[in-house]
């Protein structure tokens, strides 16, 4: 049993005393910034990667995913206590959660919604360890043409399935592109976009950008909106869910760990799209579908459990392909090339502990929250207390400190505070910084390949759709955009024509 | 493909900005005080119309990108020069920008919100104020003023509040990243 001695060496790897620490600040990082509003798990990891710097690689990464399943747990904390979605992710949740726990039943609702993303938090894991290997091994076969064309549809999908307009979602992922450039060409050895200041030679620092937009960037446009305050009026009494809840939520659990699998796979797609799905699909098998909004238990651990599986399913890609399929997953793409490990398929087998050990700790992760959140949720909530004009400043403390910490150049600070405007520009107007993000780190990688493609084929651009795995990204790149953009224009033209 | 129709379904449901695109809600509205059907007049809230301003936006950074791009060598196909893929994802960006932008011109969809120009000016400033300070005054001067600096960015602050604050923040940082970490930075330049 390969799969078998793999996991207990991913557990060797994982419980050790370092690493099981590294797990529990990041889920406890995770929860806080889940549980306030105003600032997620992008903002947080890109403020605290230039700390990770120190840590083996493997610490650093179970540090930064422990961060991000740990916000979906805090995220769904707010929404049944306060009806305030801590994350996006939480949005479904506070729908009947909030309503259970106005009907006293508050302890129920956060164990179910617990439970079942232990539940799906362990399929995910068990899913990434079986469905890995294979992948990977498929992937070391590719060559330029096919990694060209993989990011090219990893990139598009992204871009259509975000949220926001798509045309601007791709011209996003354009303009992170040209930023992804900038720098000393590694072919020619030409400066380009860097406007002969020599800080910009070596690029764009990777923090930089994701500071500035998705911290700085968020703070501003947090600012300008008016402030909502929620008084917690739930009181949390009798965690235990009574065995009728437990016999009601199991098959919805399930399903919704399926759901959040399925896409969680998928590029672009965020974990609310997941946990929106999965409440319809309960909605539509129920008996008695008036329940839900009135405090059905279904409509708590189906979407929690969805919106867990999809956030532990995103690594998929990004472990075994090199192709970050949403912001964090770009983030987490970073992470690991700052580290000196080139992302891609090889590093299941060059990096075993690596792959191993994360999968391990995230199941680990997993169970620390269970016991992490339950017995301290009123710690917790306490933390909700605490003012945003108070908030912001910490953060920016945090954020200066990060980026000048990576290379103590004071014109990266400069370049952050930039970008901070530059984000916020781009949230105002509508366009999701997101895509942009995904296009950066892809960028250099994928010009290179192109490069390197078409000097392979001598030239002949056909080389992307005769090789036969190349094809199949091409053609599924076009699929994605005719599915997703026709119904879009003939709902136009039907409009026009009525 | 049904599977791809849930994601379209599901898609729309959560976003509505898509759910404006496809024409669900705002758009009869829109059309109506247009008078017109594709509306293309330029009409009196142009200033502030989120699709001219996005659209305005990536069309200057597709030409400045094109322009500067034909400094460098352009290339074959069979050997790209580094002008190439930035001239590419220009071209990309203009041709974006201007539907953009004309999609805005006939949806008229006004930016939402007020626009924060006291945290657009401080907090960018404040950012500035620490990079000049950490290196000639050290990290404890440039921290305070990074840390009250921003907190002045918001409209509710508390003076005396935030100065404790910044004080004992500060301090907090100096344990953690100067002594703990051992970050390699003097508290006060010449220390």
């Amino acid at each position: 049993m390969d799969l078998f001695n793999n996991l207990i060496f991913g557990f060797s790897v994982a419980f050790s005393l370092q690493n099981l620490l590294y797990c529990l600040i990041g889920v406890s990082v995770g929860t806080l910034i889940g549980v306030l509003p105003g600032i997620g798990p992008l903002g947080t990891i890109a403020i605290l990667m230039p700390i990770t710097y120190s840590v083996s690689p493997v610490g650093a990464l179970i540090m930064l995913a422990g961060i991000y399943y740990g916000a979906q747990y805090g995220g769904s904390t707010t929404a049944i206590l306060v009806n305030l979605p801590g994350e996006t992710s939480a949005v479904v949740t506070c729908i009947d959660g909030y309503q259970m726990a106005r009907q006293g039943r508050a302890g129920p609702a956060l164990a179910i919604a617990a439970i079942g993303s232990f539940i799906a938090g362990t399929f995910g894991t068990l899913l990434i360890a079986v469905a890995g290997p294979p992948l990977a091994d498929i992937a070391l076969k590719f060559g330029s043409p096919e990694y060209f064309s993989l990011m090219l549809m990893g990139l598009v999908a992204a871009a259509v399935l975000a949220e926001g307009d798509i045309v601007k979602s791709l011209a996003m992922v354009a303009f992170g592109l040209l930023l992804g450039i900038v720098g000393t060409d590694v072919n020619t050895g030409t400066q380009r976009y860097s406007f002969g200041v020599s800080e910009l030679t070596d690029g764009i620092g990777f923090i930089v950008v994701a500071v500035g937009v998705f911290a700085i960037g968020e703070i501003i446009s947090n600012l300008g909106g008016s402030e909502e305050r929620r008084v917690f009026t739930a009181k949390v009494s009798n965690l235990m869910p009574s065995w009728d809840d437990m016999k009601r939520s199991i098959a919805p659990i399930l399903r919704g760990t399926g759901i959040g699998c399925f896409f969680g796979v998928l590029p672009g797609t965020g974990p609310a799209i997941a946990s929106f799905a999965s409440y319809m699909v309960e909605k539509k098998v129920a008996d008695d579908p008036s329940r839900f909004g009135k405090g059905a238990i279904e409509g708590v651990a189906g979407p929690e459990s969805a919106n867990n599986a999809d956030a532990q399913c995103k690594f998929i890609p990004m472990l075994t392909l090199g192709l970050p399929a949403s912001g964090v997953m770009a983030l987490m793409l970073g992470a690991l090339t700052i580290q000196g490990i080139q992302p891609g398929p090889q590093v299941m087998t060059t990096r075993p502990d690596l792959f191993w050990g994360l999968i391990a700790s995230m199941w680990i992760g997993n169970a620390m929250l269970v016991i992490l959140n339950l017995p301290m949720i009123g710690l917790w909530v306490k933390l909700l207390q605490v003012p945003y004009r108070l908030l912001f400043p910490a953060i920016m403390a945090f954020s200066a400190i990060g980026v000048y910490s990576v290379n103590n150049s004071s014109y990266e600070i400069y370049l952050t505070a930039l970008f901070g405007v530059i984000g916020f520009m781009w949230i105002k107007l509508g366009c999701s910084p997101a895509p942009m993000l995904l296009g950066f780190v892809l960028g250099p990688m994928m010009e290179e390949h192109l490069r390197r493609a078409m000097l392979m084929s001598k030239g002949d651009p056909s080389v992307f759709v005769t090789r036969p795995i190349s094809l199949g990204f091409i053609i599924a790149t076009v699929l994605i955009l005719v599915v997703i953009v026709l119904p879009a224009v003939r709902s136009r033209r039907g409009e026009i024509a009525g | 493909m049904p599977w791809l129709e849930a994601v379209l379904i599901t898609k729309a449901c959560v976003d509505t900005n898509v759910t404006r695109s496809i024409g669900f809600r705002d758009r009869p509205l829109t059309a109506l005080q247009n008078k017109s059907l594709w509306g293309y007049a330029v009409k009196p809230g142009i200033l502030e119309n989120k699709d001219v301003w996005a659209g305005l936006f990536l069309v200057v950074v597709g030409v400045v990108a094109v322009v500067i791009a034909r400094n460098y060598t352009f290339g074959t196909a069979l050997r790209m020069g580094p002008g190439f893929f930035p001239t590419v994802l220009g071209g990309f960006l203009v041709l974006s920008g201007l539907y953009i932008l004309a999609n805005g011109l006939r949806s008229d969809e006004k930016i939402e919100g007020s626009w924060p120009l006291r945290a657009l000016i401080v907090l960018p400033l404040a950012l500035v104020l620490f990079g000049v300070l950490i290196e000639r005054a050290g990290f404890a001067p440039a921290m305070l003023v990074l840390i009250f600096g921003s907190g002045l960015a918001g409209t509710d602050f508390r003076l005396i509040e935030l100065l404790i604050f910044s004080v004992l923040l500060t301090a907090l940082c100096a344990i953690v990243f100067v002594w703990a970490l051992g970050l390699p930075y003097p508290l006060i330049a010449g220390f």
